[in-house]
């Protein structure tokens, strides 16, 4: 066990760093929900039709255009002749190479079935070829998830037609054969529209008849809004643009202000300032606490760009060999390392001050905390209102600065973790040395943490086990590295 | 349309900047009030000049809700704000207390007068720059928004612990937690990736939507604006209020100096230095109530403890450069008579090229290049050359890469310095064998 202090400082830190990560989870979780619902297809105002055993999930029903519908009958008619010229084969074949995994042979069963639902003649070649299918349906829109609602479309339309064919199965079999994806979390966000979109298939199943689904379909595939397909005809409503450019025009008048500032008004200010502050007559050091507080931040920052600074030179001329830079390099970095060094020795005298200012301010420091635990942020810098604007253009860039920025953030998260550890456990290494096996397990355990960052583990023997063991040595050092 | 305006505005700037008459302080005072988002009257503030005791309920709610707004913005948990006067007026002190804000008049107990009131708000107005932060605070965002520094991204805050503070925990309890942190890392990495894509999808699939050709496509909150239209009159009541708070703002900015004047005349009039009276004592509100001591000075230790190691680092890097270039130029002296490459000209320039690098660097610990608030994300397609205000995001990449891996060295280093230090501990114990794991170059 380790001892009070250094566990309750362990485990503050720790809940800290885990509950700062909780709450950008959630921010994330939030803001990817709300981006979902509008990708979904909208529900577009229309009154609803007649439909038969529909869950509340799916979006009400449309009233298709008969005109629709033939253009769709004809469309897969079409498609229908299309494959069998091309391929030359029988549905039961198509679905033989539809369990090859590739994403052509589900489209084309897709076509196929859809082709074969006028035709009620091979129920049953539709049926054994269902589970093969969905899976690898399933497994494409793994693979591509840029393609999901494309992929959804097509296995809706799918799940429909053989749900109308296999009554039974297809609820219950729908919902068990994608139930194992949410368990493959590589890519977490998919399991969870599949199963929306299974609820979808599941609910749109039950008795119905085939000029019903039909309808139902015409009704999913053009009258539905998705903001894919439909998404550049959007109009911001008249009323919003108005406020908003006026907003924005009233935003560009602030700021026009701000950079062509009254001179007079400006010295008014500091004279008010100054007039104010000979009438302070409170004692105390001239230094605010939250001033003291800015400052911190600010020598915190100075002495991380100083760091990057002083690795940067030292790396500049890395694994060359020091014979090898030439005289203006040699002392280029000279100077630089001396000019760092009075940096930081003035930053640390400064420091020093603020300590001194701090403990005028808080008096000598009470052992107990205040009811309060968590500090009350000194309002700092303000934000400009003016939002500039950051442009990206591919979806990469975008992901590779954000992923950026949360390992700059991770990584400081995991420095200032090595170090409170470091400040905490070697202490404990260094003071007792007896050899027994708790210890030594702590040694073990402190060292997997402190330098392999706890992904692999060392192997301790204590000796009264050697004696037993000696023989055994040699297959220990191949299960060296545990993960 | 634009150039009109502008002009307009200016000859309105003119106009109004000699309008400075007697009836230019209520109507100044009338325009900050409205900018401040609905403030007291006129005849409040001229109650305030004179001590009057009816100002004084007002003033207080509105130091209160300026100084607790100021302070939201930041904090990591959020409370409730405390309702009844009492604690509001005891928020207030202790706020401008920490500000530094020194008038003893204005810390009696248990009555304040209003003047007092109305100095302490003139000066948190200059102090905080007032009208522009609170507009700064209040904005509306209508755009996906995003911040370039990434120094709030998992920000540390200090949470209360569950267990009891003397409770002893094991070692594997530890490793535990840091193996949960681990998770966390990497489920944060995949979900922030997948708001990315889903991001992009919504600013591809409006593209051409934005009446502002800048921008182009639509943000989250405005597709949202149409999806559900209900919904969308909150926002545009947030914007109206907004825009009437600008409108107001610019009115106040041309009559500003009339109040400045103002507040000299009432400084002139209050009295100061002026002896307690025995019944109002001066009541200083404890600093500590609404902060822990240990988190500012958990602050102060770790910089310091940061800054002193990189002084110990710069020591040894320091010694050994100098005896390299020592080196180097006593073999280079044996060999040659003259240095050739040594001629005190370049030696200067080269001081004073490193001494623009290092002020460069010190500017950059108080205003970072970036500006820290949050940029609106657009998606643009074809590269085009960059106007003000826009921020390419190759260049924060590229920022950022450089950040990331000082920051990996920096690692890598505290755990060469861990093994150094166990190594030493396991020649020290007898009779043990201790393999390591092989080590593999990440």
């Amino acid at each position: 066990m380790l001892p009070a202090s250094c566990s309750h400082r362990l485990l503050t830190e720790l809940q800290g760093a885990l509950g700062a990560c909780q709450r950008k989870e959630k921010e994330l979780e939030q803001s990817i929900a709300r981006c979902r619902v509008l990708l979904q297809p909208w529900e577009v105002p229309h009154p609803p039709s007649p439909e038969p055993a529909r869950s509340p999930e799916t979006e009400p029903a449309h009233e298709p255009a008969p005109k629709d519908v033939k253009e769709l009958e004809l469309l897969t008619q079409a498609l229908e002749k299309a494959l069998r010229v091309r391929k030359g084969i029988s549905p039961a074949q198509s679905e033989q190479s539809a369990s090859s995994g590739k994403t052509a042979p589900p489209l084309v069963t897709a076509q196929t079935d859809l082709g074969a639902r006028p035709r009620t003649s091979n129920p049953k070649a539709c049926v054994p070829a269902k589970p093969p299918t969905t899976s690898q349906r399933a497994s494409s829109r793994l693979k591509k998830p840029a393609r999901a609602s494309c992929h959804r479309e097509k296995a809706s339309r799918n799940a429909l037609t053989h749900s109308k064919q296999s009554d039974n199965s297809a609820p219950i079999k729908g919902p068990d054969q994608l139930c194992p994806l949410p368990s493959q979390g590589q890519v977490p966000g998919l399991p969870t529209s599949t199963s929306v979109s299974v609820l979808r298939e599941a609910g749109a199943t039950g008795p119905s008849h085939g000029p019903e689904e039909e309808k139902t379909q015409t009704g999913l595939t053009s009258e539905t809004f998705t903001l894919k397909e439909k998404g550049t005809q959007l109009q911001l409503p008249p009323f919003y643009k108005k406020i908003a450019s006026r907003n924005s025009r009233l935003w560009a008048q602030v700021q026009h202000s701000q950079s062509s500032a009254d001179t007079d008004v400006a010295a008014a200010k500091a004279r008010f300032l100054e007039r104010m502050k000979v009438t302070f007559d409170l004692p105390g050091p001239a230094v605010s606490l939250a001033e003291i507080q800015e400052e911190v931040n600010r020598l915190d920052q100075a002495c991380h760009l100083l760091t990057q600074h002083l690795e940067e030179t030292l790396d500049m001329n890395g694994e060359a060999a020091t014979a090898s830079l030439s005289w203006e390099q040699e002392y280029h970095r000279l100077v630089t390392l001396e000019g760092l060094q009075t940096a930081v020795e003035q930053h640390l005298l400064r420091l020093q001050e603020l300590q001194e200012a701090e403990e005028q301010w808080l008096g000598p420091r009470p052992v107990e905390s205040s009811p309060w635990g968590s500090a009350l942020c000194l309002g700092g810098e303000g934000s400009s209102g003016s939002t500039g604007h950051l442009v990206y253009s591919s979806v990469q860039e975008l992901q590779t600065v954000m992923a950026l920025k949360l390992q700059v953030a991770m990584l400081k998260q995991q420095i200032h973790l090595e170090k409170v550890l470091m400040e905490e456990l070697l202490p404990l290494v260094k003071s007792e040395s007896p050899a027994g096996p708790a210890q030594l397990a702590l040694y073990r355990a402190i060292h997997s943490q402190l330098c392999e960052a706890g992904e692999c583990f060392s192997i301790l023997q204590p000796p009264s086990v050697q004696e037993a063991c000696s023989q055994q040595l040699r297959p220990l050092a191949v299960l060296s590295r545990s993960p | 349309m634009g150039r009109q305006d502008r002009r307009q505005d200016r000859r309105q700037d003119r106009r109004q900047r000699e309008e400075l008459g007697p009836r230019a302080l209520p109507k100044a005072i009338s325009a900050l009030s409205r900018a401040l988002g609905g403030g007291p009257s006129p005849e409040t503030f001229r109650q305030a000049k004179f001590d009057l005791p009816e100002a004084v309920s007002e003033l207080w709610s509105l130091l209160f809700s300026l100084l607790w707004l100021i302070h939201q913005e930041g904090v990591v948990t959020p409370r409730e704000p405390p309702d009844a006067l009492e604690g509001q007026i005891r928020f207030v002190k202790w706020a401008l207390r920490c500000h530094g804000y020194g008038r003893r008049h204005f810390y009696q107990f248990p009555e304040v007068g209003s003047c007092e009131l109305l100095l302490a708000f003139s000066w948190l107005l200059v102090y905080f720059n007032l009208p522009e932060r609170f507009l700064c605070l209040n904005c509306v965002h209508q755009g996906d928004n995003v911040r370039i520094c990434s120094c709030k991204e998992l920000a540390r805050y200090p949470v209360p612990l569950t267990l009891g503070p003397k409770r002893s925990v094991d070692i594997h309890y530890i490793q535990w937690l840091l193996g949960r942190l681990r998770f966390q890392w990497r489920s944060l990495y995949a979900s922030q990736q997948e708001q990315c894509t889903l991001l992009n999808k919504i600013h591809l699939y409006t593209r051409g939507c934005h009446p502002e050709r800048s921008i182009g496509h639509l943000s989250v909150p405005e597709t949202e604006l149409l999806r559900f239209p209900e919904s969308s009159k909150q926002l545009l009541q947030q914007l109206e209020s907004e825009n009437s708070c600008l409108e107001a703002f610019l009115e106040w900015k041309h009559m500003e100096l009339a109040y400045w004047q103002w507040m000299d005349t009432v400084l002139d009039a209050s009295p100061v230095g002026v002896p307690n009276t025995g019944k109002q004592d001066v009541f200083l509100p404890e600093i500590l109530e609404y902060r822990s001591p240990k988190y500012i000075t958990g602050e102060m230790d770790r910089v310091r403890k940061n800054l002193e190691a990189l002084r110990q680092r710069l020591q040894e890097a320091v010694n050994q450069q100098r005896a390299a270039w020592h080196a180097k130029v006593s073999s280079c002296s044996q060999r040659l008579t003259r240095l050739p490459e040594l001629s005190s000209a370049m030696m200067k320039e080269i001081q004073e090229t490193v001494g623009c690098e290092l002020v460069a660097l010190e500017q950059d610990c108080g205003v970072k290049s970036w500006s820290h608030g949050l940029q609106r994300l657009v998606f643009r397609e074809a590269e085009e050359s960059g106007s003000s205000g826009t921020y390419p995001v190759t260049k924060v990449i590229q920022v950022l890469r450089r950040e990331e891996a000082s920051l990996k060295k920096t690692f890598r280093r505290l755990q060469e310095e861990c093994k150094q230090e166990l190594a030493i501990l396991a020649h020290g114990l007898e009779g043990v064998i201790w393999i390591l794991p092989p080590y593999l170059r990440r």
